[in-house]
């Protein structure tokens, strides 16, 4: 019980320090329908589509938006946290990355080339399965002509796009976030992770309330100890 | 000691390889040194499988119209991810583009060298024209320490071009550095995919890389005020290219970046 009270208190303190985390919105993400999406939201796209006679793609038709007439410039990190076969790919504000395997990446720092720029953040898969990547805006200033150095302004909002080829897996019995079969600890910290990573999945959601936040980390505490 | 035998048929193989299509032969003269213009090479890591690279494209074409094609020399070096689908290399894709970008750990595409400076730094196209401007007018290598003079033929029937290369020294140092020589040609009828995600079946691509005449890090020279440094070349050409939308890029570099280069069309027989 005092391990629970100790893991509460520092989840709290956390929250408190993500919270007081000033988050700069003059660069939103926004989907296929124009609705701004909020920082923190998981985006699932499940349609595969043909891509070419022997290939096909997920599109997440994930745009950015500038939203004041910003002339910052900005990138994009992505966390992929999961990738099961194929490629994600992602063409933001002016280049063009492509990996295959988990990790940390970074795009090139660039200029919007419209108020709204499709990001074309797209996943290739080449069997059944998941690729979850986190998004991150960060805004620089530019200094100096050349070589000319950007310099840290901000981070922007952050989402996660959770891509599924085939079957949707499995959500496993209430409170198994893990997927390791059992409910205990290990589930509460993979929630707090989720909090404070921000890398959010559905799994996370114990409560069923559309978010992954404290309650759902209360709503498992009770559970582990109503058992 | 069998495994230095074994490095040295190695070594041997590869060296017969490469001069069954290139030779080459130097010696040194003296010159009044000539006015030389500076010019200079952006290396641009593109792939046909790259939405944002034809805009990469568009920035150099502009530049080229801004300083003129004698000043900005451009070299579309198709290489990297975007250059393969599936593990399968695109048409213009070389291993030679691609052990470049491998070296010089490039990620993104497209992305550009201007001249090699700043210790070889990547930039993306949006900062080419920057670069351009700096290295004709603000940078310490604004001024070219060497000229070329490259006089040499293009044999339709045997597809061998033979050509020699004259490096003048232009500072008042002696200076050493590379010499490099790069193949390229320009009209090339192939895809491209297009920003909007399109793919465009016929695609006009531009001053491609082909393939590297010398050693693809170059070779040595070193020449002083006046002095003049003369290479000869021949090569044998790929049956697909076209001889007369092929040119040769020829640039001089040291660990300042790229000092001088020059791009000189084929003289077809």
């Amino acid at each position: 019980m005092k391990k629970f009270f100790t893991l509460l208190f520092g989840l709290c303190l956390s929250i408190g320090s993500l919270q007081a985390q000033e988050i700069d919105e003059s660069f939103v993400f926004m989907d296929e329908e124009g609705e701004i999406i909020p920082n923190g939201a998981t985006v699932v796209r499940n349609v595969a589509e043909p891509y070419d006679d022997a290939s096909e793609v997920i599109y997440s038709g994930i745009s950015v938006l500038n939203v004041g007439g910003s002339t910052d410039y900005i990138k994009m990190t992505y966390v992929i946290e999961r990738i099961d076969n194929g490629t994600y790919q992602i063409c933001f504000p002016s280049t063009c990355n492509m990996q295959t395997v988990t990790g940390t990446y970074q795009t090139g720092v660039g200029q919007l080339m419209a108020d709204l720029q499709d990001i074309q953040s797209e996943w290739f898969p080449v069997a059944d399965g998941e690729c979850i990547v986190t998004l991150t805006i960060e805004l620089f200033t530019k200094q100096g002509l050349f070589p000319p150095s950007y310099v840290h302004k901000a981070f922007g909002p952050t989402i996660t796009l959770h891509f599924i080829k085939g079957e949707i897996p499995n959500p496993g019995k209430p409170g198994d976030v893990n997927g390791d079969g059992e409910v205990n600890i290990a589930d509460v910290n993979a929630v707090i992770d989720m909090i404070l990573t921000q890398v959010i999945d559905k799994a996370g959601d114990v409560n069923e309330d559309g978010e992954v936040n404290i309650a759902d980390v209360n709503s498992l505490i009770d559970m582990i100890l109503n058992n | 000691m069998r495994k230095i035998y074994l490095t040295l048929v190695t070594l041997g193989l590869v060296l017969l390889s490469a001069c069954d299509e290139i030779s080459t032969d130097e010696r040194l003269t003296y010159v009044e040194p000539p006015e030389a213009g500076r010019a200079v090479l952006i290396e641009d890591y593109t792939g046909q499988y790259c939405v944002n690279c034809p805009r990469a494209t568009e920035e150099i074409e502009r530049l080229i119209e801004q300083y003129g094609d004698s000043v900005v020399i451009a070299v579309a070096i198709h290489s990297g991810p975007f250059s393969k689908q599936k593990g399968e290399p695109s048409p213009l894709y070389t291993e030679v583009g691609d052990m470049y970008f491998n070296r010089w750990k490039l990620s993104s595409q497209p992305v550009g060298k201007v001249d090699r400076l700043f210790y070889s730094m990547p930039f993306g196209y949006t900062e080419w024209g920057g670069g351009v401007n700096y290295e004709l007018t603000d940078s310490p290598t604004s001024e070219a320490p060497v000229t070329f003079f490259i006089d040499g033929d293009f044999d339709t029937e045997t597809r061998t071009g033979s050509f020699e290369v004259q490096t003048v020294g232009l500072d008042e140092n002696r200076i050493s550095g590379k010499l490099q020589i790069w193949l390229v040609e320009d009209s090339i009828d192939s895809f491209q995919l297009m920003p909007d995600g399109s793919r465009v079946e016929h695609y006009n691509h531009m001053h491609v890389f082909r393939a590297s005449i010398n050693d693809p890090w170059g070779d040595d020279v070193t020449v002083g005020h006046g002095e003049v440094v003369t290479k000869m070349y021949t090569f044998v050409m790929d049956p697909t290219w076209v001889p007369k939308h092929c040119a040769l890029v020829t640039f001089f570099y040291d660990d300042q970046g790229v000092r001088q280069v020059t791009k000189t069309k084929l003289n077809v027989n």
